[in-house]
């Protein structure tokens, strides 16, 4: 019992209709890195809230260094030396660094009967937080001038000023380049040799391998079991959380490539720092993967293509013909798709209904005397795609924002397949959905293949690209720097091209 | 712990019109002639015109903009159909040249003339991406000053029978007031549920930005919005041109304040890409009930007044309620 | 010079298949919100209690008004 530092026993936690925790368990020791995983929707986040006090549970009990505790709230875990450090940042970008570190629980100092912020105090105990984790950034600058990757791991010090005993970290490198995540890993064993009990969440797989001693996995809301890191691999911590055989994590690819059918010639944004002088070109039944490094411009590089961004020169043709294509709707109307790389952002309506989601770029189908809609046979089209598509949802109706992120992206991927687009562009297709849901998306792209359309599919997974691409173009900085054939692509020769700086 | 949950969203979602609804019952049973035909049909010509109005207006805010000129726009059409429409032998004609015409040709030349306003309010939001809010702001006093120098700043009245008419006739049991709002609203129904114009316009509404890569033209659909919106007010003005008998420049001061009201009141919210026709009727029947109310008992038109703007205050107070509590 | 504004982060959220209350606060990038909603804005840190609280102040200023009216109108005052 003395063993652990903090427990968490029995917790069961219900919000309609959905069970979200189901005697869920964990048991932190002092001095260790202890992974939690799982699929979205396993239950992870959900029971570092109840032990955080931010929900309540309703069965259940928290035993922190040997005595039961309620944990009132994120204060009252901070002050007990819990920290968190979320996925969701919560940044106050007008307001200083060092402001945002101690929000809530500002150093202060008393003018006779007055209390007023300890400002001096503040940035200095700032700047020594800053150090501890090897940041140097000023601690008076404003916090919006950082990038995301910074401020995540200004977040990380705000956690590990707090002095605390248990750090959870929630996804802390969703945001953070390689080198970064390196700077991380040297803070946590850093904690890990001080004695901190650290619970790391992650769908990074190598991450976890690489930084835990232990990993527990949850599923469905339950506690499955826990494993020493050393005895476990990628594919048995997959088959844990997912409860069954996954024998491959990418489908078999029957699609044979034919001729050319989408040239892009010397294509360059109007902004000089962005992509210039691309030249590529798909084949029919051919799935491109593009490779790269964060700013390396593919996203830029394909809304450029589709017509959401301008380009200052360059030709795209399309079987013989060029295009001219100067807004999304010319693309779509030449049989372009493109599927974006935040679908909250620029995919999903989310207050929209399913059927609404699904058949809003095809429309002109489905009219009566050419100005009414026919809702029949929108309907049987939402219908076949959920079906085809295995969409999970209670029914059309239901507005999208509530589905998860694997079948929203499904729901994407059903609108614009409505159209029967030959060239789909794919950004990050399964960013941020849970690997049941990712194999399933896999196979969709495999299917569009083998039926003969051309899919450029953009990924930062090295295993992605290299497990579903025929070919991978890479760039780097805005330029391609080069094709690799798919079955003679590995990690060292991508990143060879991806880091090919002039 | 359901129940409980169910009954407060209700209510909070809902006070306003429970409320106006218990005073309506409240006046109802402790005065008499309220719940009669006669004071129905009254209702119902108050209700309607401001319903067309607000019909238009809904367009605007489903898409997460605005109209502030409505009101200036219904004023302006109440005189250029008063200057239309006034009898060819009234002595103070505003246009002595003018032939007679017929009351339905001078709407629609009322509505064209309204229609370019609508356009130039879509052009200006659409293309020059200025903030509806401060497009219509800018429109709400072009539009008063040009009423002002039309009419030379004098009331109009002397309208021919048949304009006249179209506010007391009805037929049969049915003012011809209350067929318009029904055409209208039904029109409006088709148009937002059964069209591509409508899920367009709740598409553009619920993320403008994956409207656009979803293909939809935006920018199309935007001027097709304000120049609808423009039509409405032209036939809203009409109508009330034709109800008072009269115009001005202070004709329709201030109704779009009390038109997006009654949107909010009936669904259409800041959130955006929601909002349904019954519900702006809901929400004008709010306010008309309330005046009606008020007006019955007797109540000095400044009470009535500070308790419109507490409707709109509540009205924009729920909404505002409802945005921050979903994010 | 032009970047397209996205919301920072990359979506990892949990949301189950079943409609869930946990929301992600992605502060939205406020040129991208309406007049309405950048006055609504104005309010995100003000607790929803308050709110609650001026709602139901505003609806009692209305009942009194409109009894006001009611008693005055009837010669009470």
């Amino acid at each position: 019992m003395s063993e652990y530092r903090l427990e968490m026993r029995d917790v069961v936690k219900t919000f309609p209709g959905v069970k979200a925790l189901d005697h869920a368990k964990l048991q932190l020791k002092p001095g260790t890195v202890h992974a939690l995983m799982g699929e979205n929707g396993a239950g992870k986040s959900t029971l570092m809230k109840c032990m955080f006090g931010i929900y309540h549970m309703d069965e259940g009990k928290v035993i922190y260094e040997g005595e039961e505790v309620q944990i009132k709230g994120p204060l009252d875990a901070l002050e007990r030396g819990i920290a968190m450090v979320h996925q969701e940042l919560q940044p106050i970008p007008e307001r200083s660094i060092g402001e945002n570190i101690y929000v809530g629980r500002y150093p202060t100092k008393k003018y006779g009967p007055v209390t007023v912020i300890d400002h001096n105090k503040m940035y200095a105990d700032a700047a020594k937080v800053l150090k501890e984790v090897h940041l140097n950034f000023d601690p008076h600058a404003k916090l919006g001038s950082l990038s995301v990757s910074q401020m995540q791991l200004v977040e990380i010090a705000k956690a590990v000023s707090a002095d605390c005993k248990v750090l959870i970290l929630d996804e802390p490198t969703s945001s953070l380049t390689a080198a970064e995540v390196e700077a991380l890993f040297t803070i946590v064993d850093e904690l890990r040799a001080k004695g901190v009990s650290i619970v790391y969440i992650s769908h990074k797989m190598d991450e976890i391998l690489r930084i835990s001693d232990e990993v527990t996995i949850m599923r469905d809301g339950q506690y499955i079991g826990t494993w020493e890191a050393k005895e476990l691999t990628t594919d048995m911590i997959i088959t844990k959380m997912v409860g069954r055989e996954l024998s491959n994590l990418y489908p078999p690819r029957e699609n044979i490539p034919g001729e050319v059918v989408f040239e892009v010639k010397d294509f360059t944004s109007i902004n000089p720092k962005s992509f210039r002088h691309v030249n590529f070109n798909v084949r029919k039944g051919e799935i491109l993967g593009v490779a790269g490094l964060v700013g390396a411009q593919r996203t830029e590089l394909m809304e450029g293509l589709f017509g959401l961004r301008s380009h200052s020169a360059g030709t795209i043709t399309y079987k013989g013909k060029e295009l001219q294509i100067n807004q999304p709707r010319d693309a779509i109307k030449n049989g372009i798709a493109m599927l974006t790389e935040d679908r909250r952002a620029t995919g999903i309506l989310g207050v929209l209904s399913i059927a609404d989601n699904v058949s809003i770029a095809s429309l002109d189908q489905y009219l009566i005397g050419g100005v009414m809609l026919d809702d029949n046979k929108i309907e049987e089209l939402v219908q076949d795609n959920v079906a085809k598509l295995s969409i999970k949802t209670p029914s059309s109706k239901t507005q999208i924002q509530t589905l998860s992120g694997g079948n929203q992206q499904k729901v994407l991927i059903a609108r614009w397949l409505a159209n029967d687009p030959d060239v789909f562009i794919m950004d990050e297709p399964t960013r941020g959905i849970d690997v049941g849901a990712k194999y399933e998306i896999y196979c969709i792209i495999a299917e569009m293949a083998k039926q003969g359309k051309s899919v450029i599919m953009i990924s930062s997974e090295m295993s992605e690209l290299i497990g579903m691409s025929d070919r991978i173009m890479v760039m780097c900085d805005g330029r391609c720097t080069g094709f690799i054939d798919g079955d003679k692509a590995n990690q060292e020769n991508i990143m060879e091209l991806a880091t090919q700086f002039e | 712990m359901e129940k409980k949950f169910d009954i407060k969203k209700f209510l909070s979602n809902n006070a306003i019109i429970i409320l106006i609804a218990l005073l309506a019952l409240f006046v109802g049973f402790t005065t008499k002639n309220f719940f009669t035909l006669k004071n129905g049909t009254n209702l119902m010509l108050n209700v309607a015109p401001r319903f067309i109005i607000a019909c238009g207006v809904s367009g605007c805010l489903i898409t997460k903009g605005t109209d502030l000129s409505a009101g200036r726009q219904v004023g302006l059409a109440a005189c250029l159909s008063a200057m239309l429409l006034q009898s060819v032998d009234y002595a103070a004609r505003m246009l002595p040249w003018l032939p007679n015409i017929p009351w339905f040709v001078a709407l629609l030349i009322v509505m064209a003339i309204m229609a370019c306003f609508g356009a130039i309010n879509g052009c200006i939001i659409a293309f020059l991406k200025v903030p509806p809010f401060i497009a219509t702001l800018g429109m709400q006093t072009i539009v008063y000053g040009l009423c002002s120098v039309i009419t030379n700043n004098q009331p109009m009245g002397g309208y021919k029978e048949s304009y006249l008419l179209v506010a007391k006739g009805s037929f049969g049991p049915l003012p011809f007031l209350a067929i318009f709002a029904i055409i209208i609203g039904a029109f409006f129904w088709f148009l937002y549920n059964k069209t591509r114009h409508g899920k367009y316009m709740y598409a553009i509404g619920g993320n403008e930005n994956a409207a656009q890569v979803a293909g939809v033209n935006v920018t199309a659909s935007l001027i097709r919005i304000y120049i609808l919106a423009s039509c409405m007010y032209a036939l809203g003005g009409f109508l009330v041109g034709s109800k008072a008998g009269g115009a001005s420049t202070a004709t329709g001061n201030g109704y779009e304040l009390e038109a997006i009201a009654a949107c909010t009141i009936g669904g259409v919210s800041a959130n955006g890409g929601v909002g349904k026709v019954s519900g702006i009727l809901v929400g004008v029947l709010v306010f008309e009930v309330l005046k009606i109310c008020l007006q019955f008992m007797g109540v000095d038109p400044a009470y009535t007044y500070i308790a419109q703007g507490l409707v709109i205050i509540i009205a924009v107070a729920l909404d505002l309620r409802k945005y921050l509590a979903k994010k | 010079m032009e970047e397209k504004e996205k919301t920072p982060i990359p979506e990892t959220s949990e949301t189950p298949d079943t409609a869930v209350p946990e929301t992600e606060s992605a502060r939205p990038d406020r040129s991208q919100l309406n007049a309405f909603e950048n006055f609504y804005e104005n309010f995100r840190k003000v607790p929803l209690k308050y709110i609650d609280i001026f709602i139901g102040v505003c609806i009692t200023a209305l009942v009194v008004v409109i009894l006001i009216g009611i008693l005055k109108s009837k010669g009470f005052f």
